[in-house]
């Protein structure tokens, strides 16, 4: 059996094998890292959708709120209370906004701007001064 | 050539030892993922599985104008754990006890209550407490205070042991207003009555749900969710109820309540082209957000769940028939002074009236209100033929209103009749009808001829407001012709007039028709001397009807003059108050001035 040979193989071995180790531990804290991202990503994904919840609930709350001091009963009383001696209105006066107003002000707002009348563009020539 | 830096045996041994370490971890794996595999996979089912339902946000109803009537929000349930409570915290009690609107020695008692009262004697099964509830419905900014506006909430206190815990409620914004309308969703979320329960289906949404893992703090994995079914809310529904009108009835019926304490009263608007209701309203009647407090009998929607002889105001039917049939004319001339009657060879004995009368016209029967007119006009009509125009008004039939257990009312076929029915049921006895029979029928003139089904839906909308489906008028069958229609309309404004039954009624320039009733209580099987059902059922205006209005008010009579409650003293006041603030809301324009039937005819008999 030829030693020499026997060694340098096995030196060989412990390269490749030192070097897939490297190579698969690489990969695997690669791995690890990512996973690590994505669960980050994905709890910062759960508090905010929890945030929006939260602000979601907190609108909800408003909305009942100013909807019980709404009650015509509830105006009434305060018209009376604050001696405004308001007129009680007449129906087509009353107009309650239901969908988003930012997104209906923000509809009013562009749409004159796909409607604007195209300038022609005029070519001049280059060169002359 | 180098002989390298290891031996033989070292090498061996280092390979060998190696080979060892990757056998162990191998079998270590193979034991694990497939020999144990399943014990330790429900293992880290039960100690990591997470399996999180998503709630569904429960639409709103809204009324016509878009005003909330119900809608769902979040409250909190607060409480404490007696066994966590430190006595550092015991400063900031009397700070919680003012948020929670409770005392301090509430929260002391609570704080005592830290073994279960024993179910057996040896109290062998007993567990501590682990949380009592302090107080319920707290708002979640009371709860989690607010930090833009520099609130502190219970959160902020930091008593360790006190929590909440949080809870989905119906609310009703506008308490008790149009309550047996929406009807209420109970403590187990389950819709119990009115449109809560009838558009369940709309309103409910879909719950969705995640399939996740938790951490051993019991907090959610994010990034190990595997699967993911999103919630969708429920739909928007639109009621054709308007707030304001609704409003004008309900206080209306406080009034009446107030000063005749009736045993009960249902006041009826819709619209008198499409037959969308505008207002309904019941008395007693409960408030929505402590429907469990109520007691039991103002939960009924008498409207629709209870009958009553209807009295005069059914003199419409016989008039309507015998006008639309051309038997008669709103001049032609009966004799209202008769007592007997020959009719298919029988001799009938015709009905009392309140006023003797001598001859009347059709036009007189109806503003006078007499009995014997209208039973002759019945006469004249037949057994089937009236029946058959009983039947088209709608008596006899479910309208069709879809909830609150509407009633089919009393309405026997003429087999079954006997031979005073003729003579009595076209003064509105011997039938029994609901409220909202009598108000669609009278319905029936206000829009030409045509019977409606009362429509209390307009719309349904998504969460962004986008229309799902939107509800019209619902026709039922034509009545009578729409020149008879008109005919009766001018014929009921003699009765708001000052010749007729009702002149309270009248509102000049309004051309305001209708109708009295004055019915007799059936009481131990006689008909009572002292219990009345006062009603008057109207529109206006008659050439160009708005809305159909009705006021119904049951068993008024001890607090009324002669101890009889009338229609036109109980009932027809009321219907001007609610006209008049219509008037204005709905900007309803006045008429000319133009002579009703009733005045041409006085005019005639004057001249005569």
């Amino acid at each position: 059996m030829n030693k020499s040979a026997t060694s340098a193989f096995i030196n060989q071995l412990l390269v490749y094998t030192l070097g897939m180790l490297v190579f698969t531990g690489s990969i695997g804290f690669g791995t690890v890292w990512l996973r690590h991202e994505i669960s980050l990503a994905a709890n910062r994904n759960k508090t905010l959708q929890s945030h929006l919840d939260e602000v979601q609930r907190r609108l909800d709350e408003v909305t009942a709120e100013i909807a019980a001091v709404q009650t015509p009963d509830a105006l009434i009383r305060l018209n009376s209370s604050l001696r405004l001696g308001l007129d009680t209105p007449r129906q087509e006066q009353i107009q309650y906004v239901a969908a988003d107003p930012e997104l209906a002000l923000a509809a009013k707002r562009n749409a004159g701007v796909f409607l604007a009348e195209v300038q022609p563009v005029v070519l001049s020539r280059a060169g002359t001064r | 050539m180098s002989k390298g830096f290891a031996s033989n045996c070292r090498m061996v041994l280092l390979a060998t030892g190696i080979s060892l370490s990757f056998g162990g971890i191998v079998a270590r794996l193979v034991w694990l993922h497939v020999l144990e595999r399943d014990q330790l996979l429900k293992y880290l089912d039960q100690a990591r599985r997470s399996f999180v339902v998503e709630n569904a946000r429960r639409g709103n109803i809204r009324a016509a104008r878009g005003e909330l009537l119900a809608t769902s929000r979040t409250l909190m349930d607060v409480g404490l754990d007696p066994h966590m409570l430190r006595p550092e915290d015991e400063a900031r009690w009397p700070e919680l006890a003012r948020l929670l609107g409770i005392t301090v020695e509430d929260i002391r008692a609570a704080a005592a209550h830290r073994i279960p009262e024993m179910s057996d004697d040896d109290g062998r099964d007993a567990k501590p407490v682990q949380w009592v509830k302090l107080a319920e419905g707290i708002d979640e900014s009371v709860y989690e205070g607010d930090p833009a506006r520099q609130i502190k909430g219970i959160k902020d206190l930091k008593i360790r042991g006190v929590y909440g815990n949080r809870v989905y409620r119906r609310f009703y914004p506008q308490d008790s207003l149009a309550a047996h309308v929406i009807g209420y969703v109970n403590q187990e979320e389950e819709p119990a009555a009115g449109v809560e329960h009838y558009m369940d289906f709309f309103l409910r949404g879909r719950n969705g749900w995640r399939e996740s893992e938790r951490d051993g703090r019991r907090q959610e994995l994010a990034q190990f969710r595997t699967r993911e079914v999103p919630s969708v809310d429920g739909y928007d529904v639109v009621l054709s109820l308007d707030t304001y009108v609704q409003h004008i009835v309900e206080n209306e019926l406080h009034i009446i309540a107030d000063e005749f304490s009736p045993a009960k009263a249902t006041i009826i608007v819709s619209d008198a082209h499409t037959g969308f209701l505008l207002g309904l309203a019941n008395y007693p009647t409960f408030n929505l957000n402590e429907y469990n407090k109520a007691p039991l009998n103002s939960l009924r929607n008498f409207a629709v769940a209870d009958v009553f002889e209807p009295g005069s105001t059914f003199k419409i039917v016989a008039a309507s028939g015998a006008l639309n049939e051309r038997l008669v004319t709103p001049g032609s001339a009966f004799d209202c002074g008769l007592t007997d009657i020959d009719y298919h060879n029988r001799h009938l004995h015709l009905p009392r009236e309140d006023h003797p009368f001598h001859e009347l016209t059709v036009a007189e029967i109806i503003s006078h209100s007499s009995n014997r007119g209208a039973a002759q006009l019945a006469m004249l009509l037949g057994d089937q033929r009236f029946f058959d125009y009983v039947s088209a008004f709608g008596f006899g039939q479910k309208t069709g209103f879809p909830f609150g257990g509407e009633v089919e009312g009393l309405l026997e076929p003429p087999k079954h009749w006997d031979g005073l029915t003729i003579t009595r049921m076209p003064m509105g006895q011997s039938i029994a009808a609901t409220p909202m029979q009598i108000h669609y029928a009278m319905g029936v003139i206000a829009n030409g001829g045509i019977l409606l089904r009362p429509q209390l839906f307009r719309e349904v909308r998504d969460e962004h407001n986008a229309l799902v489906f939107a509800f019209s008028e619902l026709p039922r069958r034509r009545v009578i012709s729409e020149g008879t229609a008109q005919t009766m309309a001018r014929l009921l404004m003699g009765v708001a007039s000052s010749e007729g039954t009702a002149p309270e009624a009248a509102i000049p320039h309004f051309e305001v028709a209708g109708k009295t009733g004055t019915s007799q209580k059936v009481i131990d099987g006689k008909y009572s001397t002292r219990n009345h059902v006062a009603s008057f059922v109207g529109f206006f205006p008659a050439s160009r009807p708005r809305v159909v209005i009705s006021v119904i008010v049951d068993d008024a009579d001890a607090h009324c003059t002669g101890g009889v409650a009338y229609g036109h003293a109980v009932a027809a006041p009321s219907f001007r108050h609610i006209a008049e603030q219509l008037i204005q809301y709905l900007d309803i324009k006045p008429v000319d001035p133009i002579r009703s039937y009733g005045e041409i005819a006085m005019q005639t008999a004057s001249r005569r």
